[in-house]
């Protein structure tokens, strides 16, 4: 597997995909700062630098499965996984390169994203207010998220040898689990009272002019309680994109649980996607 | 004899479509094994089978007499090279980024050989020019290039010569030439061109509907396909006798034909036959053109010329 990995890694360096969205990730890192600098010294608006790190965590899906088509794909498009077959190597190693060298690559422009946003958010916006050991826990989760996305996207991927279908099939399970994250988000965060239409107004005769009174409140039929409430916490906990925007809140309570579950998820997907990948005729 | 490839009653089905249904054949160490069928006869197929790219329903191929269901098959699989449908080659890349990707897949420890692969395949002089940029001919011998970096021992290229010009044809058959007599590689090459086959393969596999119809070697084939002229008489043993007198090769095919090989004076014959009391009834000149011999093989139609000059002459 060490000919295959280093193969690929000479492959990544060459990679225009790989370099586009590694450039991309430093111009994002380097721009959130400056306009929040900006905003800072034109309008006064307070920031802190946590607050800026956090949003690559919402890109990470979509960067994650446009690189990894853009890498895997090209495998079945141009041929050369037949050329790994013929030269006498097993399905498994190929595809635990392939995916080796995927998450290499995510974590090379995620680090890269995070340092450059880092110091340059603690020069011009504020030094970090989170306890280190907190910046830690954020920056492995951020990881894991993107490992657990490159696990999925390798697996679907890997299955299809139509490059332009992977592409369609995997922007479509990106943004279907954006949706599904958000649902979720919208669900957990919904208010447990809400008011009711009408509001009353009352005039009295001790000249203290109109009130108006509060309107009633009323349970909020949408609100989660008991086990549902706690389903939907494991599914936000689940998808990565629900992890996201916990990250992006620096809800970090629950951060064993996602550790586990990108883990598991990561390995779930890596043995499906192994099975299939083994048993699959290819061209 | 030793053989580099055999099958055994290989099956691969798709569903309900037999690709192949129980294919035997032996592909002889040395040979250039030319793979002949039609579109969608199961050339591709085998190959895909025997690069590991797919596994059979049924049967089984032994490589270097390795069995494929024996997980040493990887082994044997390195001693191979193969073109497979389409040359396996990273659009982005140049040739000798294509070749020193190839090499460290494989596990040599340089890049040494590189530039004598290139220039055994006409490529040295492509300099950084991206494979997308290539010509199909020179796609085709980059995927030959990227084939043999293993020093294989056992090539395998499937419709080789698809899509090229007439120029580029000459350059893959004179390659294939000079890879197995001066380097001793086998090759198999499936087509479905006869003519260009014929001019280069040692041996012959005839495929149709997913099984091997017929294995021949070169020599065997030039003898079924040579001139020949059929005779219809009225004694058969006179003919025999006269012909013993001439010296010449004949075939007797019932009690009323014969087939005659070689050159023959018809006046000489005709008049000797008559002195006899032996009647020639008809005579035709015959030549079994490859395509014809094939499609006799799989039960095709004569092609219209052919048919056009048997006409004429019954």
């Amino acid at each position: 597997m060490n000919n295959l990995f280093s193969a690929y890694l000479a492959r990544l360096i060459k990679n225009r995909a790989f370099w586009v969205f590694l450039i991309f990730m430093i111009g994002f890192g380097a721009g959130a700062p400056v306009i929040a600098h900006h905003e800072m010294v034109k309008y006064g608006v307070s920031y802190s630098c946590e607050s800026r790190l956090a949003w690559h965590v919402m890109l990470t899906g979509l960067i994650t499965a446009l690189f990894t088509v853009w890498f895997l794909g090209t495998e079945y498009s141009d041929g050369t996984i037949r050329n790994k077959l013929v030269a006498g190597h097993i399905r498994r190693n190929i595809y635990l390169a392939s995916l080796g060298s995927c998450i290499l690559a995510h974590m090379i422009i995620l680090l890269v994203h995070m340092l450059v946003i880092s110091v340059l958010g603690q020069w011009l916006i504020a030094p970090f207010s989170v306890k280190a050991g907190e910046l830690a826990l954020f920056y492995l989760l951020s990881l894991l998220i993107g490992i657990t996305f490159t696990s999925v996207y390798t697996m679907l991927v890997m299955q299809n040898q139509n490059k332009s279908a992977a592409v369609v099939l995997c922007v479509l399970v990106c943004f279907t689990l954006y949706m599904a994250a958000f649902y979720i988000y919208a669900m957990l965060t919904a208010p447990e009272m809400i008011p009711t239409g009408d509001v009353v107004t009352v005039f009295t005769n001790d000249g203290s002019g109109p009130q108006n009174i509060e309107r009633e409140m009323i349970p909020n039929p949408k609100y989660l309680r008991g086990v549902w409430r706690t389903v939907y916490e494991w599914l936000q906990d689940i998808i990565p994109f629900g992890q996201a925007i916990s990250l992006a809140e620096w809800k970090l309570e629950n951060s064993m649980r996602m550790i586990c579950c990108n883990l598991a998820l990561t390995v779930c997907s890596t043995l499906v996607g192994l099975y299939r990948f083994e048993r699959k005729d290819l061209r | 004899m030793e053989y580099v490839l055999k099958t055994a009653n290989l099956k691969k089905y798709y569903g309900k479509y037999r690709a192949l249904d129980g294919l035997d054949m032996c592909v002889p160490k040395g040979a250039i094994y030319g793979f002949v069928g039609k579109n969608g006869a199961g050339k591709t197929t085998l190959i895909r089978l025997i690069c590991g790219l797919q596994k059979p329903n049924e049967g089984n191929y032994e490589l270097y007499g390795i069995d494929s269901r024996n997980k040493e098959i990887v082994k044997s699989r390195r001693r191979m090279g193969a073109v497979v449908e389409s040359p396996s080659i990273y659009q982005d890349m140049s040739a000798r980024e294509n070749m020193e990707q190839q090499y460290r897949i494989l596990g040599l420890p340089d890049f040494q050989g590189i530039p004598e692969l290139l220039k055994l395949v006409g490529l040295e002089n492509t300099g950084k020019k991206k494979a997308v940029n290539f010509s199909l001919g020179m796609r085709q011998r980059l995927g030959i290039a990227i084939a043999l970096a293993g020093s294989p021992d056992f090539l395998v290229l499937d419709e080789p010569v698809n899509g090229l010009d007439p120029q580029g044809i000459v350059e893959i058959r004179e390659l294939i030439l000079r890879l197995n007599r001066e380097q001793g590689i086998t090759l198999l090459i499936s087509s479905h061109m006869l003519d260009e086959l014929a001019r280069i393969a040692t041996h012959f596999g005839f495929i149709d509907r997913g099984q091997m119809v017929k294995e021949i070697s070169a020599a065997q084939l030039e003898e079924a396909c040579r001139k020949r002229i059929c005779l219809r008489v009225s004694d058969v043993g006179i003919l025999s006798r006269v012909l013993d007198e001439i010296g010449l090769e004949y075939a007797v095919l019932s009690d009323s034909e014969a087939e005659i090989y070689g050159k023959i004076g018809v006046t000489e014959l005709a008049l000797r036959l008559s002195d006899q009391g032996c009647q020639v009834e008809s005579m035709q000149e015959r030549d079994e053109s490859l395509e014809n011999y094939y499609l006799n093989l799989v039960g095709g139609q004569l092609t219209p010329t052919e048919a056009g000059r048997r006409g004429k002459h019954e």
